[in-house]
């Protein structure tokens, strides 16, 4: 919806309601605004669709003549109270301007910025294979528009466009415009595509689910028709060829198929088709709305494509926008109307649910090629069958043997931690007198460096054992008294004694301890004669020592919707981005945010208005304390540092865009605002994140280096040194550790290698946060402090009289020893959750990626507790309250209660309700008081698991060898995946897949020979395929010797020569595929293997037929491969090189 | 609403001081006339929907008796196509300037046979051009 508030709604509605309309635009750098005075009328409309590309228009009747090709913007308003509300209706470009001398006024027809589509498609100056998302990036910056979504996620936004659509093979237009590319686009996304009202971007956009509902009294007495419901869309459709080749989903039609039927879309042409329907299901299954085409007094405040209810009487008619018009004269009428879609009943006798079949052949029409082409298309089962894949689990994950390949499978389970204490330790250092020390009676005495706990309860006779650190310097005091807290004995502790077990007197009930002040720490009593290791005082989860659950998934801590305050400024939200004006000295806006203990990143992007700025920043204040300062001075950047909070309490983030005594005018903006514990890919407030890295051996990425004095060439691999003329050769990298090598964490132990030359000095880096010198060779563990600073490589050694340039090769960073040099590869796939991935003993959430869409399986519910539920009641010393599906007599987990216990005061069951006993409080009313104050979050299984959709997601990917595969969670969650090996079979297996669709005539036929479960027979058949259609056909006039067989000479037409000597090679090397027809191939001039039809050498075999030559696909590699020809006894041979005598 | 002798005052292009009209009316008569927009009408409710366009003041001022002199000047205030009237309105609380067109006037001359012809009363009406902010 256009934003707009209740009031608007109310008053568009009531009898006398007053109109306003304002067109704002620059002429010659003067802004001019248009009112009710110079304008007859306004009549923004348009129509719009699923599927397509909407240009919106606004018609304009006005006195004044407004210059063509101006962006002007229309407002329109209605009197609220004593002022005018006005909603917003974008941007217009003048497209048209006629005068109407009856009446000296001008008619003049304007368009959104759709209009810049509407000219004829040319070269975008993409590289393909490229991504649809980064395709409509770069088309709309061609057209001199901005994509609204270029790293966002949308339905096929990964999927790849592989060559040029829209332009013949010389690069000649084939009649499409820009506008024709958006509204295929806008059919393989399954979105309406049209300009952004508010910034004039090009949007992918959804319906939008308003729940707003307008009733009789929106509608005119006139023309107010609700026709039948169309939907719920249950079936998609992707048709070609005239109809003639249609594919469906989902696989199982429904009983009654409701489809939505998409027409030679080019993007969706290939034999892959099928792999787009998934997601374009998911977004229009279940689409449902009302045929109507009704007369409104005015509604105005809806959105293209936005869902909402017409109620009329007892009737509630779900609705979509797309098509209005709106008639602002003195008075307002608008006019929307949807249609049915267009009429569409698919042959499904005649369909098929994929295109993955063999024994098929569609027909496809090239438009580039004005030709139609037979596609065979057979890859896919094939390759399911026959790719190893194989799984492996972990919370990091290293793979050693894996290939360049999304992930087959992905899984993440959920976790829930907190930290717990048993509440063995009796002795609470927080309770201690300090500077005293019990006296032989039982009494106090002061004593400096000395401190005494208060009185302990303890049970008589039996054995106790108090512990303390080993450095201790102080004696111990241990004083026994009885229920009235009569002094009973003193016990003594030497200072070398770290435990000491006594049996308290059958009289003893309490005790109190004395021991030096710098041992509180350390100081346990409990039950029992030995001492265990360390806790400190207090149940732990319990009211008085509550405990956070932490699950899975980091969070935004940062509200933009927050309490702030301004200084000197005016500040305002909108879209998510916090606008700041500047209006005097020392400007700024300040939010308080509540922080745990931690380390903490902070991120967003920033703009300012005034370029000569001395003075901007982002900052984090504790009690008028900077804790860090980002400087915010250009046009336009990021702002990103870390700090920490070292006690939980409020802290400031000061956005300042005038930092100086001056006045200046500034205005700045913050977008993506972040502030989170791990996390580092921005998330709305509110959700979750999960970022999933994989990463190639090598941590370091040398592009990341911004000291343009360090030369990086060879794709990261060779680092050249500046020539420095003083000093030890340092020189600075210009970037942290943690940027250089972004996925490295802390504790990490990694190796750092690589080669200098010359190798005499300086073989080493330099970390400056931690001042240390890390040698080449040598393991480290990471540390904060270790990415937190800037790292420095080592020029020259200049002072020990190093003159000559220094490069350095190989630089790498491994987690694995003596790993070899590789270019650093990365790819971070973020996941947006509704809440964390949750675990409860063996019951957990899992999330996981099937057909590239993201689900959770939700097994575990959490409710948080404040006192306004309406559902407790008292019963048994228990307050009970009914929780809705959650399991009965389960495990749960809470911040201020644990499940288990004997005592009454502090558990948690779940029966067909929970309870909780808190034997302090014994009424409702202080119960709810006390949660009022003490929110308690429980997390409990769930009875009845369900399945959340999230949309389309990256999926994780594997590199060629080895591949690490981490979570950033601090909770280090369990995955699980399916992988694709890289063996042999693979890269065989691919090699002869990437080749299958071919145009050869035959060779479909001998496919459809093959059954289905004939494995064998299918790898031959590909491999049969492989040899007649990979190779281009270079018949070599080999002039042989028929007397003895020998090759006298060949040479091929890219200038490998082969002559009787043993085809000693003048270029390059190669080798041939081997068949079991046989073959022959060799590395340089080795001969590696030689085969034929029986496994003999035939070293005088004579060669006929036709041999084949050419360049594998995947990696230039020349190759020749021989056919099979009958010799003169009628027995299949192959044809054989002679190898020279061998 | 009148509310002293300066309570109403006029300017017609050419004049650089109003001239106020209490001296010359024996009455003025304020209407504050709504102006409905076309798309007035019932909704499908039932309930009366519809656009004020805004409200347009009209004073109905009854001019005495003038001397040829004060006719001569006032005639061209009222004969031109519009005017800058000043009123005071009780809505608004203060003086508001508006510009205004008039409506026709006629002035009838008696007693034409015995030489002693003089102007009798008459009135005019001063419509607001443009509606009452």
């Amino acid at each position: 919806m256009k934003t707009h508030t209740s009031n608007f709604k109310n008053a568009i509605k009531t009898f006398g309601r007053e109109l306003d309309s304002k067109i704002t635009y620059t002429e010659n750098n003067t802004t001019i605004e248009l009112g009710n005075e110079q304008l007859n009328s306004i009549t923004p409309h348009y129509e719009g669709g699923i599927l397509k590309s909407v240009m919106k228009q606004l018609d304009i009747d006005s006195n004044v003549e407004i210059p063509l090709g101006t962006i002007l913007t229309y407002q329109f308003g209605v009197k609220v109270g004593n002022s005018y509300e006005y909603i917003n209706f974008g941007n217009y470009v003048v497209y048209k301007s006629e005068k109407q001398e009856d009446t000296n006024s001008y008619k003049i027809t304007c368009y959104d910025k759709m209009l810049y589509a509407m000219k004829e498609y040319e070269d975008i100056g993409v590289t393909y294979p490229i991504t649809i998302r980064d395709y409509i990036t770069t088309l709309c910056s061609h057209i001199g528009l901005t994509f609204r979504y270029p790293t966002g996620t949308f339905a096929n936004y990964s999927k790849q466009i592989p060559k040029e659509l829209y332009l013949d093979e010389n690069g000649n237009s084939l009649g499409y415009t820009f506008r024709d590319v958006l509204d295929e686009i806008a059919q393989a996304s399954a979105s309406t595509i049209c300009i952004n009202e508010t910034d004039d971007t090009v949007e992918i956009r959804y319906l939008n689910n308003t729940n707003d509902t307008i009733d009789e009294e929106f509608l005119k007495d006139v023309n107010v028709d609700f026709g039948e419901k169309f939907g719920a869309v249950n079936t998609i459709v992707l048709s070609r060829s005239a109809g003639s080749d249609n594919i469906y989903y989902p696989s199982t039609l429904p009983e009654n198929p409701v489809e939505i039927k998409i027409v030679d879309n080019q993007i969706m042409n290939g034999n892959d088709r099928d792999t787009y329907m998934a997601n374009i299901y998911a977004k229009l299954n279940g689409l449902e709305y009302y045929i109507n085409d009704f007369s409104s007094t005015g509604v105005c405040y809806y959105n293209l494509c936005d869902k909402y209810n017409v109620s009329i009487g007892e009737n509630t008619y779900s609705c979509v926008m797309f098509n209005d018009e709106i008639n602002i004269t003195q008075g307002l009428q608008e006019n929307i109307y949807t249609d049915m879609p267009e009429e569409s009943v698919t042959d499904y006798t005649k369909a098929d649910k994929t295109d993955r079949r063999i024994n098929q052949a569609y027909i496809i029409v090239n438009k580039q090629q004005q030709e139609i082409t037979a596609l065979v298309s057979t890859t896919q089962d094939i390759q399911k069958e026959i790719n190893p894949t194989d799984s492996t689990n972990g919370s990091s994950i290293y793979l050693e043997d894996s290939t360049d390949a999304e992930l087959v499978s992905f899984e993440v389970e959920g976790k829930t931690e907190q930290a717990t204490r048993s509440g063995k330790n009796l002795f609470n250092k927080n309770d201690v007198t300090s500077n005293y020390r019990l006296n032989s009676d039982g009494t106090v005495l002061s004593s400096n460096g000395f401190s005494v706990s208060n009185y302990i309860k303890v049970s008589p006779s039996t054995k106790y054992t108090f512990s303390r650190n080993s450095s201790e310097t102080y004696y111990g005091n241990i004083c026994e008294y009885t229920t009235s807290k009569a002094h009973i004995q003193r016990l003594y502790i030497a200072s070398d004694k770290t435990s000491y077990t006594f049996t308290t007197t059958s009289t003893t009930e309490y005790v109190r301890i004395s021991d030096g002040t710098d041992n509180l720490n350390y100081e346990q009593l409990e039950l029992g004669n030995s001492s265990t290791s360390y806790e400190e005082y207090g149940v732990m989860p319990s009211p008085d020592y509550p405990s956070e659950l932490v699950s899975v998934g980091y969070q935004n801590l940062f509200n933009i919707n927050g309490t702030k305050t301004n200084y000197n400024a005016t500040s305002s939200i909108l879209n998510n981005t916090l606008t700041v004006i500047a209006t005097g000295e020392y400007a700024q806006t300040n939010y308080s945010i509540e922080l745990d203990k931690g380390n903490y990143n902070i991120s967003g992007d920033y703009t300012n208005s005034n370029s000569s700025l001395t003075s901007a920043y982002v900052q984090i204040r504790y009690n008028n304390t900077q804790l860090l300062s980002i400087n915010t001075l250009n046009m336009n950047g990021f702002f990103k540092g870390t700090f920490t909070v070292n006690e939980k309490g409020t802290y400031q983030i000061r956005f300042s865009n005038n930092g100086t005594s001056s006045v200046i005018t500034n205005t700045s903006t913050y977008t993506n605002i972040m502030i989170s514990k791990y996390g580092t890919s921005y998330i709305d407030y509110g959700k979750y994140g999960l970022e999933v890295v994989s990463q190639g051996a090598n941590y370091f990425d040398t592009s990341k280096i911004t000291n343009t004095n360090i030369i990086v060439s060879d794709n990261g691999k060779t680092l050249t040194m500046p020539i420095v003329t003083s000093g030890n050769g340092i020189t600075g990298a210009g970037a942290t550790l943690k940027q250089l090598a972004p996925n490295l964490k802390v504790g990490d132990t990694v190796y750092l290698y690589a080669t200098r030359t010359p190798s005499t000095y300086n073989k080493y880096i330099y970390l400056h946060g931690s001042s240390f010198i890390w040698n080449f060779g040598n393991s480290k563990t990471i540390t904060q402090q270790d990415l937190n600073g800037n790292v420095s490589f080592y020029a020259n050694r200049y002072s020990d009289g190093e003159t000559s340039q220094v490069v350095i090769t190989d630089f790498r960073i491994v987690k694995t020893q003596n790993t070899a040099w590789e270019e650093y590869k990365s790819k971070k796939c973020l996941y947006t959750l509704n809440e964390p991935l949750r675990g409860i003993g063996n019951i957990k959430d899992l999330l996981y990626i099937k057909n590239g869409m993201l689900y959770v399986d939700r097994k575990i519910g959490s409710v948080v507790l404040n006192g306004t539920e309406s559902d407790w009641w008292y019963q048994n010393t228990q307050f009970r309250k009914s929780l809705e599906n959650a399991k009965q007599s389960t495990e749960c987990l809470s911040n201020y209660y644990k499940n288990t216990g004997t005592d009454n005061r502090v558990n948690i069951y779940l029966e067909n309700y929970m309870y909780i006993e808190n034997s302090s409080i014994t009424t409702l009313e202080s119960w709810k008081t006390w949660l009022s104050t003490h929110n308690t979050e429980v997390n409990y299984i769930l009875e009845t698991p369900y399945t959340e959709e999230l949309g389309e997601v990256d999926i994780p990917v594997t590199y060629k060898d080895k591949t690490h595969i981490d979570t950033t969670d601090d909770l280090q969650p369990k995955m699980y995946i399916d992988y694709v090996r890289d063996t042999q079979l693979t890269n065989y297996v691919e090699e002869h897949i990437s080749q299958i669709v071919i145009n050869e005539e035959g060779i479909t036929q001998r496919v459809e020979t093959i059954e289905d479960s004939d494995y064998d027979s299918r790898i031959n058949a590909v491999e049969q395929r492989q040899t007649d259609t990979e190779l281009t056909v270079d018949v070599i006039s080999t002039n042989i010797d028929k007397t003895n067989g020998n090759i006298q000479e060949v040479t091929t037409t890219t200038g490998f020569t082969f002559n009787a000597e043993g085809m000693s090679i003048k270029q390059g090397d190669f080798e041939i595929l081997q068949t079991p027809q046989g073959a022959y191939y060799k590395e340089g001039n080795n001969v590696v293997g030689e085969y034929t039809k029986d496994g003999s050498k035939q070293k005088d075999l004579a060669l006929f037929g036709v041999y084949y030559y050419g360049m594998k696909d995947k990696d230039d590699t020349p190759m020749f491969v021989t056919q099979l020809y009958t010799d003169d006894n009628n027995e299949e041979c192959v044809g054989h090189f002679y190898n020279g005598g061998n | 609403m009148f509310i002293n002798t300066d309570s109403i005052k006029v300017k017609i292009s050419g004049m650089n001081n109003y001239l106020s009209l209490g001296q010359y009316l024996v009455e003025a008569k304020y209407g504050y006339n709504k102006l409905w927009s076309s798309d007035s009408g019932r909704n499908l409710a039932g309930t009366q929907s519809g656009t004020l366009i805004g409200i347009f003041p009209k004073l109905i001022l009854q001019f005495r008796r003038l001397t040829k002199t004060e006719f001569e000047l006032i005639a061209p205030i009222l004969d031109a196509p519009s005017q800058s009237l000043q009123y005071y309105d009780p809505n608004k609380k203060t003086t508001v300037t508006m510009t205004t067109y008039t409506g026709d006037y006629e002035v009838v001359n008696k007693q034409i046979i015995s030489g002693n012809a003089k102007n009798e009363g008459f009135s005019c009406s001063f419509i607001a051009v443009r509606k009452r902010s």
